[in-house]
């Protein structure tokens, strides 16, 4: 009996407590929406199960758990603490990312630039509820909607807020088509909506090879501290367009960002654990999260319609909601919203425009956070 | 502290606004470079029409009294007289791009005008099957007159 | 610029079976463009972006095979291409000597085409016989 009772007490199930058996369920549930509602499963199937991993309770000292420095899950997780798996994620984006709509009409690019407003209201926002200048930039950064740029930034200036954080962002993002309708038919007029695009110009395959090489120099010039992720974003890219390199750009959207990503979510859901999760300031953060989508949203929407006033012809103000850069999905959304006015309408290639617009601007909206909190 | 002090002691305000301002400088920075950028491709690709274009321009009296399609008989002969050599070490049939490629590359001054006037005068004739013959009838009628 | 003399022009092959209705809405679309030796005019794959007719001037259509032909005639056409499928130019054109072409912007042309059943009828069957008149390469 004394046996058993020894061996029960160095047993998990002696050391839980309720806060491990909520974390746990939030694992599940996670796990769930993965692969029950698929929302945004590549993602929250490796948090989710990270979660569960992380708070399993475990002997301190024995390096098992994710802090302790000897440990399989800590150097794991050295990807994600270093910035490294977020760069790695980005170039297999620009692997995969036609930016063709974008340089048939530059001008939707500035769509993307406003929707970026969000991360620095929300930063505003995380200042005013008492967040510390480098928590508050993490907690901004949501507002980008980018979930590599989300981790890499709070990886380097507030590390015990990557699992909160990670969590909000990649919520949100799955959350987009349920976040976003609403605002666009708020912001905008039928009339607006059902405004139809100019088709694209064609565009060459020399212009699509220079605009990786001419982006990174330009965009890291003005914000050095995106060098990380602007610079392998575009890697990416250029391994794309050079056809040459077809084999490096299939490796990077396949095994690189798929290995990257499994990394990443598994080892950011075993960092997020009940001590830092289940705390005030992650109600906080879910509340400026939630905000911050819904005002980038809303800038994006608002420029489209001031962008009108001087373009012509005149841009569909719902592409601005895809400056948003949850790619593809705020795209999706754009395309069914602006189906519901017109079912030939078809908007999901020009929202792809502003949509990987804003996967630039927030890593060049990071970048500047990281060398403001920094420098 | 919280609200609008703690906004203000973070220096909040100044980082909002220079953070998106960058943002935006970036982006538009950007933007204006890919507008642009099909534009001077296309002008890289006909860099030595417009160069001729402008030479062109200063000369634009003498070319009007000495349209290309004008040429005297010496041309055509000194003209067939090189374009034999070439076709020659190109072989038969050529392709008439090609030709025209490789008489720049020698130093051929206007080739293209050349080749026409081949054309024209049937010293070039075509195959029907997208390729180009010499029509040595031709020149040596060509050479005979210039005999007489 | 030489001015478009109006009855020449509609005096050429393309456009001599339309009424005046019809001619009047085609004449506004047409501009003269004048071209230099050497000039590339059109680029194989490219977006079909404009039709041309040759007033003068010696053109080369070419391949990427090296296979080519030539035209001079006043009322050839070049870039049929914007008014049939799949709307990318076929050929590379390079113009051999200096010359006058009219040109049209080929959207504008198919929309006109598209919109009017006869006068579209008309215009097509004139290309689809010059496009068959044309030297024809295997």
């Amino acid at each position: 009996m004394e046996l058993f009772l020894e061996f029960f007490s160095n047993t998990g199930f002696a050391m839980a407590d309720y806060r491990n058996v909520i974390m746990l369920a939030i694992g599940i549930l996670f796990i769930y929406l993965g692969i029950a509602k698929h929302y945004e499963p590549l993602l929250l199937v490796p948090i989710g199960f990270g979660i569960l991993l992380g708070n399993i309770p475990v002997f301190k000292g024995l390096g098992l758990g994710i802090y302790e420095p000897n440990s399989v899950l800590h150097y794991l997780y050295f990807g994600v603490t270093s910035g490294i798996y977020p760069p790695l994620v980005f170039m297999g984006i620009g692997a995969m990312t036609d930016f063709s709509t974008l340089l048939a009409r530059p001008v939707l690019m500035l769509l993307g630039a406003a929707a970026q407003t969000g991360i620095f209201l929300t930063f505003l926002g995380a200042l005013a509820l008492g967040f510390a200048p480098n928590e508050a930039a993490s907690i901004g950064i949501i507002g980008g909607a980018d979930g590599p740029t989300a981790i890499f930034l709070t990886a380097k200036l507030a590390k015990e807020l990557i699992g909160p954080i990670a969590v909000a962002a990649y919520s949100y993002m799955a959350l987009v088509p349920v976040i976003q309708p609403p605002i666009m038919r708020l912001l905008t007029t039928r009339k607006e909506r059902l405004i139809r695009m100019e088709e694209p110009r064609e565009v060459s395959k020399r212009e699509k090879i220079i605009f990786p090489i001419a982006a990174v120099l330009l965009c890291c010039f003005i914000a050095p501290a995106a060098l990380p992720l602007l610079g392998l974003l575009f890697l990416g890219n250029l391994l794309k367009e050079a056809v040459v390199t077809e084999r490096l750009a299939q490796a990077a959207r396949t095994s690189v960002i798929d290995t990257a990503t499994i990394l990443l979510g598994m080892t950011v859901g075993a960092s997020t654990q009940a001590d830092v999760f289940l705390t005030g300031k992650s109600i906080g953060i879910f509340i400026l999260g939630a905000l911050s989508f819904g005002v980038a949203t809303a800038a994006g929407l608002i420029f489209a319609k001031i962008l009108n006033l001087f373009v012509k012809p005149k841009i569909n103000p719902l592409l601005g909601a895809a400056g948003v850069s949850a790619v593809p999905d705020s795209a999706r959304v754009v395309q069914m919203v602006g189906q519901e006015e017109d079912p030939t309408n078809f908007l999901l290639m020009h929202a792809m425009a502003p949509n990987v617009s804003g996967v630039i601007g927030s890593a060049v909206g990071a970048g500047i956070l990281w060398s403001f909190i920094v420098g | 502290m919280q609200g609008l002090e703690a906004i203000i002691y973070h220096n909040g305000f100044n980082m909002a606004a220079v953070g998106i301002t960058i943002v935006f400088t970036a982006l538009v920075s950007l933007s204006l470079i890919i507008s642009q950028l099909h534009k001077l491709l296309i002008i890289w690709d006909n860099r030595k029409t417009y160069a001729a274009k402008l030479r062109g321009a200063f000369t634009e009296q003498k070319q009007a009294k000495q349209p290309l399609a004008a040429a005297d008989f010496r041309d055509v002969r000194e003209s067939a007289r090189q374009f034999k050599v070439l076709i020659q070490a190109i072989g038969e049939p050529f392709s008439l791009p090609e030709l025209i490629r490789i008489a720049e590359s020698f130093g051929i001054r206007h080739p293209c005008s050349k080749v026409s006037l081949l054309i024209t005068r049937d010293l070039i004739i075509s195959d029907h099957k997208g390729f180009f013959l010499w029509n040595q009838e031709a020149y040596n009628r060509i050479a005979e007159r210039s005999r007489r | 610029m030489q001015q478009l003399n109006e009855q020449e022009i509609k005096r050429l092959d393309i456009f001599r079976d339309l009424s005046s209705e019809e001619w009047a809405e085609v004449y506004p679309l047409l501009n003269c463009m004048r071209t230099i030796e050497g000039e590339d005019l059109i680029r194989e794959g490219d977006r079909a972006h404009t039709f041309f007719i040759i007033l003068s001037g010696h053109l080369m259509i070419h391949y990427r095979d090296g296979r080519a032909l030539t035209v001079n005639q006043k009322g050839d056409i070049i870039g049929w291409s914007t008014v049939i499928s799949p709307f990318r130019y076929t050929a590379n054109v390079t113009s051999l000597t200096a010359g006058e072409l009219l040109s049209i912007p080929g959207e504008r042309f198919l929309e006109l085409l598209q919109g009017n059943a006869s006068l579209g009828e008309k215009l097509i069957k004139r290309i689809n016989e010059t496009i068959h008149h044309r030297q024809q390469i295997d």
